[in-house]
């Protein structure tokens, strides 16, 4: 989906990721392809269970050892060098230097997401350390600096709490502090306002969005709330069961969506108000992934469904106006697959 | 790409299946419909899970076996396990064989060869010796010696399930008193199996009793259970049972010792269920059934037994299950040392007593057998315990 | 963490007062007093018994008055260390006890490191390469040794090591330092043996162990914190070592508490069956000559070193895991 342009950081091509169980595989990513401008920010949207934390995954190759992907390319453009994250070997010592460093990562838990038995500080060092080759004092300053600029209350104190001292959002503080402290040229935060009170949810978005200024950073923002996107994101992309079904910029998604998941989603939130949750967005339910639908993996719940083409064939992804793609036979385009 | 379709190939088709397993089992539950069948249908979701355990359904099916074996006793034992054949002391296991070399042909009815008592003139070193030529065909439903099936005075008969017409049948060998191991193994089972399912009742009566009182009151009650709980815990568990049992009077009957030892195994075993159920009761308080029930005027009894219970009691019995593994240990390590059940009764541990001395372990080391017997049941105990766990688990997932 | 302890300590006063209790429970148990039980055997000897003396002696131990003076007394004699007298050795229980107790621990002690070094690294292994060749395999072993009463395996191994070696696997030294006095060479002499027992004495605890680490691991193994670590840039090795190892080892810790008991319990039945001149032995025949004051006593000296146990357990718990050193202040 898009273009590839030469601004693009990222760009993941036809990427498919396969969970495999006894019960079956299930295809959590199945042909994903979107692009990430440097600079910019890309939000993902989709309802729970579309795939959007194993694309995360996916691209820094961390999915869980039951999980693999199986085909496609993430290009990582350095200072005119382009790297195929998949080409690396899961454990090199190439795609460990590109974590952490050149892409970071910021995940849904902040409680979690913390080892419970070391300090925040020691967390953060780490990473610091191992990246930017300081001594222990000099990292140890660093994370205190770092903290300070996301405003951690007294951070030359808290670097020494543990994670169960501090609150919910001094922890999603001390994360975005962590993934922040080797200056890295990607930053995907995976639904990094799920879980924290709606008070703080402003709060930490508008931390991200600042130090995305600042670092002038590209941002992927995964979230369920198309507000968040609203708010922050200059392109979009939705998902649906492991697939891209629309991609383009934040005016086109909001002003003239075309797919009608699109359209339900952003129907099922009145006026856009923050903090609203979803009340029945969509009739119908996502379809259990271990036997994704024939056809466009949406037409069950399809309002415009067409007997006859959709539950038949696989909508190709076409273009249609500047920089805004959609996958749906309402727009032509046929047979892949 | 060949990953790829091998891995297709491997995995579309169970998914399928699964799948519709899985809408089967939702019909089910939809159909049935009522608070009472919202019981039914909790211990039908243990069965399924357990089901899925293989190694504890195989288990279970062994344990049946062998608690068949243990009712039906005298039938399934070929001899009185308490009748002395000196002439067979100490006989190893026989071979039982379908093909004759002597003869060269094969035989349908399995059959053993006759065994004698040698004796070495020089060592004084009893040996058997097979006579290759005289095979003892095993017969089913034979006549033997006359018993009492589980000792009631009408039950009396002489049909064993197999034996020989002539000579003996040894399957596991004869002790030093020329005794069958087999029979005795399986009059043992009933005393060495039966020691811990009636611990785990009187445990599982007494846990809840006192666990219930502790969580249901609270207060002075329950710190003071919850001390003695501790210290209960804290006293090594063998030398615990080991000085209790010496009270017990030796004038005593049998039965009388058979049911104060299994009290004694007890008196640790309770302590974990009343935890459990301490716990369950405090968390149980606040929930909106029980609460309900409670503003309904439900009597304190009927709130306990009727609402509260019900909702933990698989748990419980799932992790008493693991309890019978430490109370068979139990029985047979104080019979071993001669402080729980003595000789003229048959257990496990009573019979390994006998296998105690190293003479006699080295000319019959298969009087060690009635461990073996031990270490399967223990073994089979705690894969049924670990599967009826992850069956009653609330928070394990179909 | 000086409040975490002082609490524990305080925790415990009320648990000893019981045990005391169950304790002297034991020796009040059997019918009679043992003083009957004295007579009874001087009689059966044939001996002529001075009435005179055994009221004396009655006396002396306070055995003609109530059970919960008697209990008192009891009690007030242990604050001073004196557990009573034994009969059948002719010597204060506290002696007795202390002559033997030094093998029984170092038995324990060796059994209880063999459980920890072997349970440790296994479950780590089965938990990293989980249903790989080597999980199966020592999830196999681990059940074999849980089935298997450590008592019985003693007696197997005695079978085994017989019929190969001609060997009566018995004792816990050579034949000269049996009686001789404690020494370095005899000390060497008792390493060279006591590692048999300890090994079959761990054997159930180890498989126990193993299959704690194994589970705690796992479930460590899927949280996010390790997704979190490897997305910085650690190796999975060194994410593995970290963090997960490292928290997944506090419920093995925690088991320490029971593991004492379980190897204490082990410790005597394989005594008994391996000849080992440990309590065991001492504690059988205290039961059988109904020298109750000794019975009661190592019932008692045992219960407090398991209570030790689980004090270390609770006090190295508190320092390695930050919550549970928290939670308490
Ligand atoms: N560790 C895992 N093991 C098995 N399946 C997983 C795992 N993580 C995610 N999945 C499956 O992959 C699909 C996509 O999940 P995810 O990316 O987490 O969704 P979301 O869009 O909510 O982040 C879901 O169907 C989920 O069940
Ligand atoms: S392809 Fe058909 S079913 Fe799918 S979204 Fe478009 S119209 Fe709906
Ligand atoms: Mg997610």
């Amino acid at each position: 989906m898009a273009t590839e342009t030469a601004d693009d950081v990222l760009s993941v091509h036809d990427l498919k990721s396969y969970f495999f169980s006894r019960e079956g595989t299930l295809r959590a990513i199945d042909g994903l392809s979107f692009n990430l401008k440097a600079g910019k920010v890309l939000g993902i949207a989709g309802e729970s269970g579309c795939g959007k934390s194993v694309t995360a995954q996916s691209i820094l190759r961390i999915l869980p050892r039951h999980g693999k992907t199986v085909s496609g390319q993430v290009l990582l453009t350095r200072d005119g060098k382009v790297t195929d994250l998949l080409a690396l070997g899961e454990e090199s010592s190439e795609i460990r230097r590109i974590r952490g460093k050149e892409i970071a990562m910021i995940f849904q838990e902040p409680m979690t997401s913390f080892s419970p038995v070391h300090t925040i500080g020691d967390q953060i060092i780490e990473t610091i350390r191992l990246h930017r080759g300081l001594s222990k004092a000099q990292a140890r300053a660093s994370a205190i600096e770092i903290l300070e600029s996301v405003g951690m209350p007294h951070p030359s104190r808290t670097i020494d709490e543990y994670p169960f001292n501090l609150s919910g959002g001094m922890r999603q503080r001390a994360m975005i502090a962590m993934a922040l402290s080797c200056n890295p040229r990607v930053l995907i935060a995976d639904e990094p306002t799920t879980a924290v009170d709606v008070t703080i949810q402003a709060q930490v978005l508008e931390l991200i969005r600042q130090m995305q200024a600042q670092l002038g950073m590209a941002v992927i923002m995964i979230t369920h709330d198309l507000g968040v996107i609203a708010e922050l994101a200059d392109h979009v992309l939705i998902m649906y069961l492991g697939r891209g079904v629309e991609f383009g910029s934040v005016e086109q998604i909001f002003h003239n969506p075309k797919h009608p998941y699109t359209r339900g989603l952003l129907a099922s939130i009145p006026k856009l108000q923050k903090g609203h949750t979803l009340v029945e967005p969509i009739k119908g339910a996502v379809p259990n992934p271990y036997d994704a639908p024939a056809g466009c993996p949406f037409h069950p719940r399809c309002p415009q469904f067409m007997q006859g083409t959709c539950e038949v064939t696989m909508p190709q992804v076409v273009e249609v106006e500047p920089g805004h793609w959609v996958a749906c036979h309402l727009y032509g385009g046929e047979d892949q697959r | 790409m060949s990953l790829q379709t091998t891995l297709r190939k491997i995995n579309d088709f169970p998914a399928d299946l699964i799948q519709r397993r899985r809408d089967k089992r939702r019909k089910r539950l939809i159909d049935e419909k009522g608070k009472q069948l919202l019981v039914a249908s909790q211990w039908q979701l243990i069965r399924w899970k357990f089901a899925r355990h293989k190694l504890a359904m195989a288990s279970l099916f062994l344990l049946g076996i062998m608690y068949l074996a243990a009712i039906f006793a005298e039938f399934v034992s070929p001899y009185d396990p308490r009748s002395f054949r000196e002439q067979y002391a100490m006989a190893p296991p026989q071979r039982i064989r379908f093909f004759d070399p002597h003869e060269g042909r094969f035989h349908l009815r399995p059959f053993v060869y006759s065994i004698t008592r040698q004796l070495d003139p020089d060592t004084w070193q009893v040996t058997f010796e097979e006579d290759r030529t005289e095979k003892q065909f095993i017969r089913f439903f034979v006549r033997g010696s006359q018993y009492r099936l589980m000792n009631i005075p009408f039950l009396e008969g002489n049909l064993r399930l197999f034996g020989v017409e002539e000579g003996i049948i040894s399957l596991l060998g004869n002790d030093t008193r020329g005794r069958d191991l087999f029979s005795r193994i399986v009059h043992g089972s009933r005393i060495s199996l039966t020691v811990g399912l009636l611990g785990i009742a009187i445990s599982f009566f007494v846990g809840v009793l006192i666990g219930g009182l502790s969580g249901y009151f609270g207060g002075l009650l329950d710190v003071i259970i919850q001390r003695v709980i501790e210290a209960i815990k804290a006293i090594p568990t063998i030398p615990l049972w080991m000085a209790l049992s010496v009270a017990l009077p030796i004038h005593w009957p049998l039965t009388r010792v058979y049911f104060f030892i299994v009290l004694i195994l007890s008196i640790i075993g309770w302590t974990g269920v009343a935890r459990v159920v301490r716990g369950k009761f405090l968390s149980l308080r606040t929930e909106d059934f029980v609460t309900a029930a409670e503003l309904d005027g439900a009597s304190t009894g009927r709130l306990i037994f009727r609402y509260m219970l019900p909702s933990f009691y698989s748990y419980v019995i799932a992790r008493l299950t693991l309890e019978v593994p430490a109370m068979i240990l139990g029985e047979t390590a104080l019979s071993f040392l001669g402080l729980g059940l003595q000789a003229p009764a048959i257990s496990w541990g009573v019979m390994l007593k006998d296998a105690q001395h190293i003479r006699v372990l080295a000319n019959a080391p298969w009087m060690l057998l009635p461990g073996l017997f031990v270490f399967i049941a223990i073994l089979a105990f705690n894969f049924v315990g670990d599967g009826l766990r992850d069956a009653a688990d609330p928070y394990s997932n179909i | 963490m000086l409040d975490f302890l002082m609490r524990r300590m305080l925790l415990m006063i009320p648990t000893l007062f019981i045990v005391s209790g169950i304790s002297f429970f034991v020796i009040q148990a059997p019918p009679g007093d043992f003083v009957t039980a004295h007579v009874q055997r001087l009689e059966d000897r044939g001996q002529i018994v001075d009435r005179e003396a055994i009221e004396a002696m009655r006396a002396r131990y306070g055995l003609d008055q109530p059970a919960h003076v008697q209990y008192v007394r009891w009690i007030r004699s242990m604050f001073r260390g004196d557990l009573g007298m034994s009969f059948d050795w002719g010597a204060p229980v506290s002696r007795v006890i202390a002559r033997r107790i030094p093998n029984s621990l170092i038995i324990s002690l060796f059994s209880f490191l063999f459980v920890y070094a072997v349970a440790i690294p296994i479950g780590m292994l089965s938990a990293t390469r989980q249903y790989s060749v080597a999980d199966y395999f020592f999830t196999f072993v681990a059940f074999v040794g849980l089935g298997i009463p450590n008592f019985l395996f003693a007696l197997v191994m005695l079978w085994v090591v017989y019929s190969m070696t001609g060997q009566v696997l018995i004792g816990l030294f050579s034949a000269e330092y049996v009686d001789a006095a404690w020494s370095w060479a005899r000390f060497m002499d008792m390493l060279r043996h006591v590692w048999i027992p300890a090994i079959i004495v761990g054997t159930a605890g180890t498989a126990k162990i193993v299959r704690v680490m194994r589970a705690s691991l796992l479930d460590e193994l899927q949280k996010p914190y390790v997704m979190v670590a490897r997305a910085k840039g650690l190796s999975r090795s060194h994410v593995n070592y970290k963090y997960p190892f490292r928290i997944a080892i506090n419920p093995v810790v925690s088991t320490i508490g029971w593991t004492l008991p379980s190897l204490i319990t082990g410790e005597m039945l394989v005594s008994l069956v391996l000849g080992l001149p440990t309590l065991a032995p001492i504690f059988l025949r205290a039961l059988q000559m109904q020298d109750m004051y000794l019975a009661g006593g190592i019932v008692f000296v045992l219960t407090l070193l398991t209570l030790l146990g689980t004090l270390i357990s609770d006090i190295l718990l508190g320092w390695i895991d930050p919550r549970i050193r928290f939670s308490s202040m």
